[in-house]
């Protein structure tokens, strides 16, 4: 029996991807289950936990990935079109998600990232009409102004 | 961060009481605070949202052109809206 539990031990394990697989086929063999399975799963453990220590910081970082900022490039408002595409940068915000103009200081949020992509869109045109009613701007909003004049396809 | 603290609605009623913002409501609450008269600094207030979230919070304040502390102070009261003017004048 420990000369099973060695030999089955032994064998290289590349990841615990590999080690489940291994496991299902093992699965699959009849008898004696119980005692064997007892002994080269603590031999086997022993060797898994620097693969599942790999395991759980890839998990950790796919999480980190997921919360991680992202930016996009708009191209299209709610109603209008760009000529250039606008960076925006999507990050979580604690329980949704903020989109949010690298440009200017403008956001939209949401509980999704379409969400909240679709809240900047609705907000950059917000911005823009605002804008184009008057010229009582401080010269910091009307540069703004005009690059949103050049950007924005007013049809 | 005070943003727990918070909600959007005292983000709202501090912003019209003291710095006499006019929102405009649309899909989200906008308006300007406008110093001596010309449009200075423009704020999104998100609708329907309780509590404010922490990076929802420091983009309010970057938009009044505050920090988060003085964002803090702004709403908690003692920062005055000449003590604001003063700082987004700096």
């Amino acid at each position: 029996m420990t000369e099973t539990a060695t030999n089955s031990a032994s064998d290289t394990i590349v990841s615990f991807y590999d080690w489940k697989s291994k496991q299902k086929e093992s699965d699959t063999t009849s008898v004696p289950v119980v005692a064997e399975e007892e002994v080269a799963t603590s031999l086997e453990l022993e060797q898994l936990i620097p693969h599942i220590a790999t395991y759980i910081e890839r998990m950790n970082f796919a999480d980190y990935k997921k919360n991680e900022a992202t930016t996009i490039k708009l191209n299209l408002l709610e109603t209008k079109r760009l000529r250039h595409p606008l960076d925006v940068i999507i990050e979580e915000d604690d329980e949704g998600f903020i989109a949010r103009v690298v440009d200017f200081s403008l956001f939209g949020c949401g509980d999704d990232r379409i969400e909240a992509v679709d809240a900047l869109k609705f907000e950059i045109e917000s911005l823009y009409f605002d804008l184009i009613e008057d010229d009582n701007f401080t010269e910091e909003w009307l540069n703004i102004k005009n690059f949103l004049k050049e950007l924005i396809i007013d049809s | 961060m005070k943003n727990a603290q918070f909600n959007v609605k005292d983000v709202k009623k501090v912003g019209e009481k003291k710095l006499h913002i006019e929102f405009k409501s649309g899909k989200e609450f906008n308006g300007w605070f406008k110093l001596n008269g010309v449009k200075a600094k423009r704020i999104t207030v998100p609708k329907g949202r309780k509590g404010i979230p922490r990076k929802t919070y420091s983009s309010m304040a970057r938009q009044l052109g505050l920090s988060v502390s003085d964002f803090d102070l702004l709403l908690e009261c003692p920062l005055t809206k000449e003590k604001y003017v003063e700082i987004i004048s700096k």
